[in-house]
């Protein structure tokens, strides 16, 4: 698009605003606060209930007062129109607060600017106290397809001097102006508010309420409505009343529904600088000027993508020094004329739009540059494609079980997760699925970051048919999987699948994984039969053709039936099993264990994420009453466990299966926690001594202000690990982190019984095996302001550089170092099975300690050691983290 | 640690952005936990510890290493929004179910929106603190310059409280800048249900106010330092005395001041702006010639 063409088309929104007298709105009507964000797409449209679940475990990330969803991408005969009318017809929805304006409305400005091929309300339940979690009775809504009258757009576009645009993007800039002159009239000018537009643009709808999302899909009857793509989110407004949910998310440009996670610092600079291209909030809340300024850089300045995501998440520091020299100098310009719109603060957006002329649906998360908000993303692959974006891991296992309870051929675990590194060289804090149909005419999902990169997904294609009954094979596998078990335990059942895995096919796996489960009902195999399978879970090994996601899926389902087969607690009990499973209908019954029990066993369903009534409570009990041992499985993110049994609890074990909550093992003082698969965020705070296993990644602010601990980690941390560590903590991450690794860590000397990161940088290929990343440490601040401790970063080909540390130096390895590490990482392969002698080949050369790790110690800064008065007016050491955190050099 | 067990009731233990010394047994022991998100004196600027002052027994009270810095960052680095400071709420409420828990935040412009917000999280007290409080560790350039005084933060708070029905579901409690009896009674009138005091306490006790708070070895009085010397000078028994008489004597004074206006209790007294006056807008007051 021209300049000139820019021009005209911002004096036309400056013509609107003067003759409305819009003319406010620099501050915000209410501060809210983070919130639940889920948003999933798919190559075959899903039904709104798979939202209800993620929705659901989403409770605790909002209070009730308000929800909503947005979907793109319907089913024309869902709707009752035919797929033309779909593709030509805008779809308006606006929401009545006062039903009785709908005729004055609608005359005024629906009927003379409209051509309306269908009007009709939407259906509810008869009675809104009916459905759970609604706190004020839902708007009436009413769907309107239409497209904008023909001689009244001519004279928009003439009156406008619009003749340059084409006549979709006329058409576009229509109906956002007759939407913001309807919004002015019912609801920004009115103390008591009438009606407002919903949401408007092709192929989609928004809808919100107050109260929990998921009670929009059962008040308005929608939970059989299916569509590709859908976004939810669970505000947490910090106003104690709220009457009517337009402030709720999403929020919707046209063709584009925006929820967002965090808020803005400089709300009132995005403001001024939306409102010097006359453009100004009618809801007063962040998320509206959030997709307000998505819009404009889209729709008026014409911005490819990865524009607009540098627009609003700027690259910074040594991630801008590292992009190519053209990059930068576009970046510059892109920074320099819109950084002072580019909201700052916590912020994470989900952000669903419809492309109509180029024919796709796009789904994308974009985080803020500084990684303040939690973010996951996944993408499941097959025949169904899923790809998926929440504020924790657990949501996205809820959407992935949901779904695989209708279509046999999800699976329940993800292909890949990972997390973006915001405002990053490497993926710019930004993934977009794009579903586009290909030449058959069938939709087809891609994932890319924001530079255009495809998301690499595994290349095994071979799938399993879980609807298939179980056959044949078991006799034998029985038979021998006994003897394996009766001769080497279950190190050697575990060798005998992992080698027979790639030559297997999937119903001779299942009838494997069957036949342990069986084995393990006679209590002498049960507690080797679980320790089979947790390696099976844990480990990383070929799969051969073989979905890796699939052999994972199975195994832990074989996990749940051995666990949800153990003997329980009440009446009949069986005598002589070392474990005794609870779950939470039999929670009452809990007891001390008898002589010979061992094991407490919990099925989380059911249980709280938090309260007094959550799993982790039981375990306080169950521990105060004299069990020393705890399983839990069919978790779904409940929180704090292993928290809460105080000092001492050295022998205390735990086991975490399937999705594991925040806060998990806080404060943990000598016992042992270990979590099969991925943890979440928060992850031990204040660990004071123990220790904690985690086999997969970790999130955000992992081990924040730990006192000590022995941690393993086989996979990445997020942002900021071990920030503000002090004492004696000592970690193993096999993988890497998003940025800010032991900011300000404290952790004395470590040849005197301080404390020490040792970074691997690794990752698995396919089979299993063990590779370097191309960047051991990504991140722009790696020990920033450290006053004490080590990291041992694994990084042989001296990739990182010094500019990434802030206050901490690199010094070579010395003997005495490698002696103090060694018995960790040796620890490292007997947990994960990471050979220390594959740490130290570097492309199949055996290397010297000293020539593959490097030592990062912190450097002695004059002004954090001297005592007099000049030390606080001397600058912070340099660097962005320092400067931008903890300011000046004042005293505690 | 042991020796103040007999006190644990009447103690609260500070939830703080740099986490020193937060153990699940000191949290499980008392009856108040508060979160320090800021201080009016410096909010926004974190806090650092020089590493003259962490001596042995600094070092293990906080469980950190002799003769290293420390800082406290700004802000939690665990909360970044209401919904993360409710699940912050939520593990500390997991550790001790009796604790009432104790929000302290400075007072930004939005702070009543703030107060709102912990509130609806679950926390029981709202601690505000103002710009005027402070010791001399506090930069000059912050103190007084970037929190709003509290006069105002307890007004807007209170009032906002009112309007949205919870005034009595939360106590409000006030802090930075007040030193005396007449402070306490106006944070009162303005709409706080008590205050705290920090700097008052520490003039009671000899405080001569140089404002070298931060430095080990540089506390004329022996108040703020590390130092075994220098505390020397302040005895138990006669801190707490000095102390006593400071309380005493404020209550004397409370309680005349309820007494002319008439009221049976200092809970009368909360709200009633009608009582106050600003001088500076009033006629009655003889203008210097």
């Amino acid at each position: 698009m021209n300049n000139e063409l820019i021009d005209r088309l911002l004096q036309s929104r400056d013509r609107l605003v003067t003759e409305l007298g819009i003319r406010t709105g620099h501050y915000k009507g209410e501060e809210e606060g983070g919130c639940g964000v889920v948003g999933f797409c798919a190559s075959e449209p899903m039904a709104a209930r798979h939202i209800y679940e993620p929705s659901r475990q989403m409770h605790n990330r909002g209070n009730g007062k308000g929800g909503g969803i947005a979907a793109l991408g319907f089913v024309p005969e869902q709707l009752g129109v035919t797929r033309q009318v779909l593709e030509d017809y805008y779809m308006v929805h606006i929401a009545y607060l006062d039903p009785g304006v709908r005729p004055a409305l609608e005359q005024k400005y629906l009927n003379p600017n409209y051509e309306i091929h269908s009007a009709r309300p939407l259906e509810t339940v008869e009675d809104w106290t009916s459905v759970p979690n609604l706190e004020v009775r839902p708007p009436d809504v009413w769907r309107y397809f239409a497209r904008a009258r023909a001689g009244v757009l001519e004279d928009f576009i003439t009156k406008n001097n619009l003749s340059g645009m084409s006549r979709d993007a006329a058409e576009e800039e229509f109906f956002n102006q007759v939407g913001i002159r309807l919004n002015q009239e019912y609801y920004a000018s009115l103390g008591e508010k009438k009606a407002f537009v919903l949401s408007q643009g092709k192929d989609m709808m928004i809808l919100k309420v107050v109260g929990y999302a998921e009670a929009i899909t059962r008040y308005y009857r929608i939970e059989e409505l299916r569509a590709h793509a859908w976004i939810a989110h669970q505000r947490f407004p910090t106003k104690g009343r709220v009457w009517h949910p337009a402030g709720a998310h999403p929020f919707g440009a046209i063709n584009t529904a925006l929820v967002h996670n965090g808020d803005f610092a400089n709300y009132h600079s995005v403001s001024e600088y939306l409102a010097q291209r006359h453009i100004y909030p009618q809801f007063l809340t962040d998320t509206e000027v959030a997709v307000q300024l998505f819009d404009l850089l889209e729709r008026t300045y014409h911005y490819p993508l990865e524009y607009i995501i540098e627009a609003m998440a700027p690259t910074t520091e040594f991630d801008f020094d590292r992009l190519a020299t053209e990059k930068q100098a576009l970046y510059r310009q892109i920074q320099a004329t819109h950084m002072h719109a580019s909201p700052d603060g916590p912020w994470f957006f989900i952000i669903a739009r419809n492309l109509p002329r180029e024919k796709k649906f796009q789904l994308m998360g974009i985080t803020d540059t500084s990684m303040l908000r939690p973010q996951v993303f996944a993408f499941h692959d097959g025949e169904v494609q899923v790809g998926l974006i929440c504020s924790e891991k657990q949501a996205i296992d809820a959407t992935l079980l949901s779904m695989s309870r209708d279509d046999r051929r999800i699976c329940p675990v993800a292909d890949r997760y990972w997390n973006a590194r915001g405002g990053s060289s490497t993926d710019g804090g930004a993934f977009i699925f794009e579903l586009k149909r290909d030449p058959a005419g069938r939709m087809r999902m891609t994932c890319t970051d924001k530079f255009g990169q495809a998301v690499a997904l595994p290349a095994a294609r071979e799938a399993c048919d879980f609807s298939a009954p179980l056959n044949g094979h078991l006799a034998e596998m029985e038979a021998e999987i006994l003897k394996l078990l009766e001769t080497g335990g279950a190190p050697a059942v575990f060798s005998h699948v992992r080698e027979n895995l790639a030559r297997w096919t999937f119903p001779q796996l299942r009838a494997a994984l069957a036949a342990i489960v069986g084995l393990a009902k006679d209590p002498l195999h049960t507690g080797p039969a679980i320790e089979a399978l947790t390696l099976l879970n844990d480990r990383r090994y070929a799969a051969g053709a073989k979905k890796h996601s699939h052999v994972i899926y199975l195994v832990r389902q074989a996990l749940s039936d051995l666990f949800s087969a153990l003997p329980g607690l009440g009446a009949n009990e069986p005598a002589g099993n070392p474990s005794r499973l609870v779950t939470w209908e039999t929670r009452r019954l809990l007891r001390a264990p008898f002589a010979g029990e061992e094991t407490l066993v919990i099925d989380t369903r059911g249980f709280p994420a938090e309260g007094i009534d959550c799993d982790s409570s039981l375990i306080m009990d169950a521990y105060f009453k004299g069990w020393r041992h705890f399983i839990t499985y069919h978790c779904s993110g409940q929180r704090f466990a292993g928290c809460g049994l105080g000092p001492e609890t050295d022998g205390v074990t735990i086991d975490v299966y399937d999705s594991s909550g925040d806060y998990l093992a806080s404060g943990i003082d000598g016992l042992t926690v270990t979590v099969h698969g991925n943890a979440q965020d928060q992850v031990g705070q204040i660990i004071k001594r123990g220790k904690l296993v985690i086999h997969g990644d970790t999130g955000q602010t992992f081990m924040y202000g730990a006192k000590g601990g022995t941690v393993y980690v086989l996979g990445n941390a997020a942002g900021r690990p071990l920030i503000n560590s002090v004492g004696r903590p000592r970690v193993v991450i096999n993988g890497t982190c998003l940025d800010f690794l032991a900011e300000s860590f404290m952790a004395g000397d470590v040849f005197h019984d301080g404390g020490f990161v040792i970074l691997n940088g690794i990752t698995f290929d396919e089979s299993g095996r063990l590779v370097a990343r191309s960047r051991p440490y990504p991140g722009s601040n790696l020990f920033s302001l450290a006053s004490g401790g080590a990291i041992y970063l694994r990084d042989p080909g001296r990739k990182v550089d010094k500019q990434q540390l802030n206050g901490g130096e690199f010094t070579s390895l010395t003997p005495a170092d490698w002696d103090l590490i060694r018995p960790y990482l040796e620890e490292n392969e007997r947990l994960f099975g990471i050979k220390v002698e594959d740490l130290l080949t570097v492309d199949g050369v055996r290397r010297e300690p000293a020539d593959v790790y490097r030592k990062v110690t912190p450097v002695a800064v004059a002004a954090l050691t001297t005592k007099n008065a000049a030390a606080k007016a001397s600058p912070p050491p340099k660097g962005g983290a320092a400067c931008e955190k903890s300011g000046d050099l004042f005293e505690d | 640690m042991e020796r103040m067990r007999p006190y644990d009731d009447h103690t609260i233990t500070q939830v703080a952005t740099g986490l020193f010394g937060v153990r699940e047994e000191t949290i499980q022991r008392v009856r108040i936990v508060e979160f320090k998100y800021a201080q009016g004196a410096k909010p926004g600027l974190g806090g650092h510890l020089l590493s003259d002052k962490v001596t042995p027994a600094v070092a293990r009270m906080r469980e950190t290493v002799t003769g290293i810095s420390l800082f406290s960052p700004f802000p939690f680095h665990s909360v970044y929004s209401i919904e993360d400071h409710q699940k912050h709420l939520d593990w500390i409420k997991h550790l001790n179910r009796r604790a009432l828990l104790s929000t302290k935040v400075s007072t930004p412009n939005d702070v009543d929106m703030v107060a709102v917000g912990s509130y609806s999280a679950g926390t029981h007290i709202v601690h505000l603190d103002g710009g005027y409080g402070g010791t001399g560790a506090a930069p000059d350039i912050a103190k007084k310059n970037i929190a709003m005084p509290i006069e105002y933060g307890i007004v807007k708070v209170h009032r906002f409280l009112v309007a949205e029905g919870i005034r009595d579901k939360v106590t409000l409690i006030a802090s930075g800048g007040l030193r005396s009896a007449m402070d306490i009674a106006k944070a009162i009138a303005l709409g706080a249900d008590g205050v705290v005091v920090g700097t008052a306490e520490l003039v009671a006790l000899g405080c001569v106010r140089c404002s070298r708070c931060e430095s080990g070895r540089g506390c004329p009085r022996g108040i703020a330092t590390t130092d075994a010397e220098l505390s020397q000078q302040v005895s138990v028994e006669w801190g707490s005395q000095r102390i006593i008489n400071l309380y005493a004597a404020w209550r004397q004074q409370l309680v005349d001041i309820l007494r002319r206006l008439g009221l049976p209790s200092v809970a009368e007294l909360r709200g009633r702006t009608d009582l106050l006056m600003h001088l500076d807008y009033t006629n009655d007051v003889e203008q210097p010639k």
